[in-house]
């Protein structure tokens, strides 16, 4: 193909964002579920400071139904995947009818999840057709232009959610080193003095999550 | 944007053309024979000017063309969106009676005529994309007006009509009128000032109503007001003799 | 045949897993659709699919002929043979394409001619679409999915394959391509037919495009990619109207047009599919005309037929108008999509009175044509029964060098028993359409 322009760069890198914003959050979201089963039925409470979200729910059982299903929620999982839609809809002659059929099977599954009876573990499948895509997008797309795009947008979803989520240090600095892989394979215009100041910052322990997360927001200007 | 031409009735000469800080642009001619002026700046920008000068030699002959094959402008017979004509126009050329009147450029004298003492000048009446017929049910209105009532009328008895876009002696805005195609020759009337065009008249372009000729057209990407201004200035210079 | 009707529901999880969508709006908000499909495909045999080629090509290459003489010499106004009202005041003649010559002077590159098939088993032409007629890549992807979904269906019959689609565009846009590559202009995701869009780029190797990414400079068009790089553009496949297309030209508050792109047209550095104009020669008032322009450019007697058609214009049309009204369907020449179509015996007694007065003071922009008893098709119902339903056809005729018909075509079919109106717009449905190589 060979050619990308602004807008179509745009929907790649927000393509990648989605997917792992859906994938990274329906994982953190089932851990937190199980919580609070029995040991904390409060902590939706902190899932929604650390994800960095206003805690409009009230009830553990209204966040458990609200926050992967509720459409009208821009922080819902479901909103996450429909805008992951909205960007793959338009590169469906660069990413292929196949790859994009995963995104739609994704929104299919929650759709079932949210009507069936045991959403938790219908919700699973979503998580699989996720990794379909991404394995799709690794398979089958020559451009690798536009599988570097995509991915650095996911790198940088990933670093973002977990600096949120405090994960390990180490974690943090693996996803770091893959992202910047990314990015300098993809071309993006970026901020060169973001990525000097995070660099030293790595060398941190323990790391300063929030000015991290801070800096690499402003690292991809659009 | 258009430029101004020669034609049976003018010759210009000494054109000069400053477009904001942009050297390039492109010229192409449309069906109608108007040159038009184009291009593209790329980047932001938060002004856009074009300044055009040069001189006309006027008042050459009486009409602006002639053409062996009228029929090649018998699209021009065809109404508009904005000359369509309703009711009030349709009333409004009965009353005309212009069958008792033979020829075409008669008729349209007529035509000139009687609109220009029938319909007032009023420049808060209508709006920029107003059509003829609610134009002439209001009863007033600008030149743009006039000259699309005229060729609703001419249209109507199936003159061949053009609108014209031009200047005329002193400061000002951009005047408006019409041409009509009788017997092979094209004819130049003013229904607002009730005048044959003249040496007076500086033309730069035509098209079927005022959407095809709009003195300035294009458009911009971003969130901002725009403000538009035009001003047009001419004045006579005395015939060189040599 | 059984094997469809068997796979039913597998195909649709197809349809649905690959988005086989058209999106419609309803109440000012923008929904996509499942375009519904029917297992049981319509059969043409190998015989009467070259009585229908023949025909087609004939027809398609008359209306090239047409709009290459309507904005150049006009002799078919000249010498009487169409009115010159029908001509100059219908909505779809641009005067700014007059005395425009498009690359290798093909208008119509992809028309979509609609067909109905009667009782009697004559075929006759509903209506041509030279603008940008859809539809192509529903019958495609059903092929893909359904070869898929039931391969012993294929395996026992001898069907052509449809698939060579996007083959046959791509030699199409190849062939007028004036240096550069090819692009499909498309609105945006909110078109009804933004699926069709994609999915021919992607099997046609052309880029998809919205109007704001590509520029015309010094007359020539560029496609502008993220590193600020440029590649020209040679051919426009565009899924926009004539009225869109350039703002600079037509409509002025278009943004999803190009500016310029029409003086790049002009000039002869891009080619458009379809071109600019050819609304002249699908309205429905011209139509009428179209057996008469065979005839004129062809020096032949159209081998398909139009539905019988009468013009209130001319007087003794309007006599039998009024006379037949009940038996009639009249249609407005500035509607498409199935709307503004009128059947005389369903009209209360005061509406059919309202509509004769606007009949009878705006002939211009009616047609009236005989009701065509429509040889039904069976759909496979909900209870699992068939059930007849009233179809079309729209064939695909596409112009290079030659012209060619695409061996297979969009069938769509009216899911209310009642209703002959089969748009995806109102609720119809499509089927594949089976050509058999014997």
């Amino acid at each position: 193909m060979g050619i990308i322009t602004v807008d179509k760069s745009d929907h790649l890198f927000w393509l990648g964002r989605y997917t792992e914003r859906v994938y990274t959050t329906l994982k953190y979201y089932f851990q937190s579920a199980d919580k609070m089963i029995d040991a904390n039925p409060e902590y939706y409470g902190e899932f929604c400071r650390k994800i960095g979200i206003p805690n409009a729910y009230g009830t553990r059982e209204k966040f458990l139904r609200a926050y992967p299903f509720d459409e009208t929620d821009p922080n819902s999982i479901i909103s996450s995947l429909n805008r992951a839609y909205d960007n793959a809809i338009v590169m469906r002659d660069y990413i292929g009818t196949e790859t994009m059929a995963y995104i739609q099977l994704a929104i299919d599954d929650i759709h079932n999840a949210k009507n069936g009876s045991a959403a938790l573990a219908d919700l699973m499948l979503t998580l699989d057709h996720i990794l379909a895509f991404w394995g799709c997008v690794n398979d089958m797309i020559d451009d690798e232009q536009i599988r570097n795009i995509i991915k650095l947008g996911k790198g940088l979803e990933r670093l973002d959610l977990y600096l949120s989520l405090d994960l390990p240090d180490n974690d943090v600095r693996r996803e770091y080193r893959r992202m910047k892989q990314f990015l300098a394979k993809s071309k993006l215009r970026y901020d060169e003095s973001v990525i000097n100041t995070v660099d030293n910052m790595m060398t941190d322990d323990p790391l300063n999550h929030p000015n991290l997360k801070k800096l690499l927001r402003n690292l991809i200007n659009e | 944007m258009f430029l101004p031409q020669d034609t049976s009735r003018q010759t210009i000469s000494g054109l000069s053309i400053h477009i904001s800080d942009k050297e390039d642009y492109c010229v192409s001619e449309d069906n109608f024979g108007n040159k038009k002026l184009y291009g593209l700046i790329e980047g932001t920008h938060d002004r856009f000017n074009v300044t055009i000068s040069g001189e006309a030699q006027t008042g050459l002959d009486i009409f602006e063309e002639y053409t062996a094959n009228p029929s090649a402008y018998a699209f021009l017979k065809a109404q508009t969106p904005l000359t369509a004509a309703g009711d009030c126009i349709r009333k409004y050329h009965r009353n005309l009676e212009l069958e008792k009147i033979a020829g075409d450029y008669d008729k349209a004298l007529c035509m000139m005529n009687t609109l220009h003492y029938t319909f007032t000048y009023d420049t808060e009446a209508t709006e920029v994309h107003e059509t003829a017929e609610n134009a002439l049910a209001l009863g007033r209105g600008v030149c743009q007006d006039y000259a699309h009532i005229m060729l609703s009328l001419l249209r109507m008895e199936g003159i061949p009509a053009r609108y014209v876009v031009g200047m005329t002696l002193g400061e000002g805005a951009s005047h408006a009128w019409v041409e009509a195609l009788c017997n092979g020759y094209w004819y130049g009337f003013d229904p607002t000032d009730n005048k044959l065009v003249n040496a007076d008249y500086i033309r730069v372009s035509c098209g079927r109503d005022s959407s095809d000729c709009a003195v300035i057209r294009g458009n911009f990407y971003g969130c901002v007001t725009q403000r538009q201004t035009e001003k047009v200035t001419v004045s006579e210079k005395e015939q060189e003799h040599d | 045949m059984k094997e469809l009707i068997k796979n039913a529901e597998t195909i649709n999880r197809l349809l649905a897993r690959y988005g086989v969508k058209f999106g419609i709006y309803k109440d000012g908000t923008f929904k996509e659709q499942l375009f519904p499909f029917d297992p049981i495909p319509r059969i043409i045999s190998n015989g009467e699919f070259q009585y229908l080629e023949k025909g087609l090509k004939q027809r398609v290459n008359a209306l090239n002929c047409f709009l290459s003489d309507i904005y150049g010499e006009k002799r078919i106004v000249r010498d009487g043979v169409i009115p010159e009202e029908f001509i100059y005041s219908a909505k779809g003649f641009l005067p700014p394409c007059d005395g425009v010559t498009p690359p290798k002077n093909i208008y119509s590159h992809i028309s979509g001619i609609d067909l109905v098939q009667s009782k009697d088993d004559n075929w006759y032409i509903l209506e041509d679409n030279l603008r940008v007629p859809s539809g192509a890549s529903y019958p495609m992807i059903a092929r893909e999915l359904q070869r898929r979904s039931a391969p012993d269906a294929f395996s026992s019959n001898s069907v052509i394959d449809n698939r060579n689609y996007a083959d046959m565009l791509k030699e199409v846009m190849d062939y007028v391509n004036t240096g550069g590559i090819n692009v499909i202009l498309s609105p945006g995701r909110y078109n009804a037919a933004f699926f069709e869009h994609s999915y021919l780029a992607e099997k046609t190797g052309a880029v998809l495009s919205t109007g704001k990414e590509i520029v015309c400079e010094n007359d020539r068009l560029y496609y502008i990619d993220y590193l600020g790089r440029k590649q020209r553009v040679g051919a426009v496949y565009r899924r926009i109207s004539d009225e869109y297309l350039d703002p600079m030209t037509f409509y002025e508050d278009s943004v999803i047009g190009i500016p310029h792109i029409f003086e790049a047209y002009k000039k002869g550095n891009v080619a458009l599919l379809n071109a600019p104009g050819n609304g002249v020669a699908d309205d429905k008032g011209i139509y009428y005309f179209v057996p008469k322009m065979i005839k004129y450019y062809l020096g032949e007697d159209a081998i398909l037929k139009n539905a019988p058609t009468y013009l209130p214009y001319y007087e003794d049309d309007m006599r039998y108008v009024l006379d037949k009204f009940d038996n009639l369907v009249i249609k407005d020449v500035a509607e498409a999509g199935g709307y503004g179509v009128v059947f005389g015996s369903s009209l209360s007694k005061e509406k059919k009175e309202a509509f004769i007065q606007l009949l009878k003071s705006e002939p211009r922009r009616f047609i009236a044509q005989e009701v065509i008893d429509f040889y039904d098709l069976d759909i496979l119902g909900t209870d699992g029964t068939q059930v007849p339903r009233k179809a079309d056809l729209r064939a695909f005729v596409l112009t290079d060098g030659e012209t060619k018909v695409w061996p297979s075509g969009l069938t769509r079919f009216s899911r209310n028993p009642d209703s002959f109106i089969v748009n995806s717009s109102q609720g119809g449905g499509f089927k594949d359409t089976w050509v058999l190589s014997r």
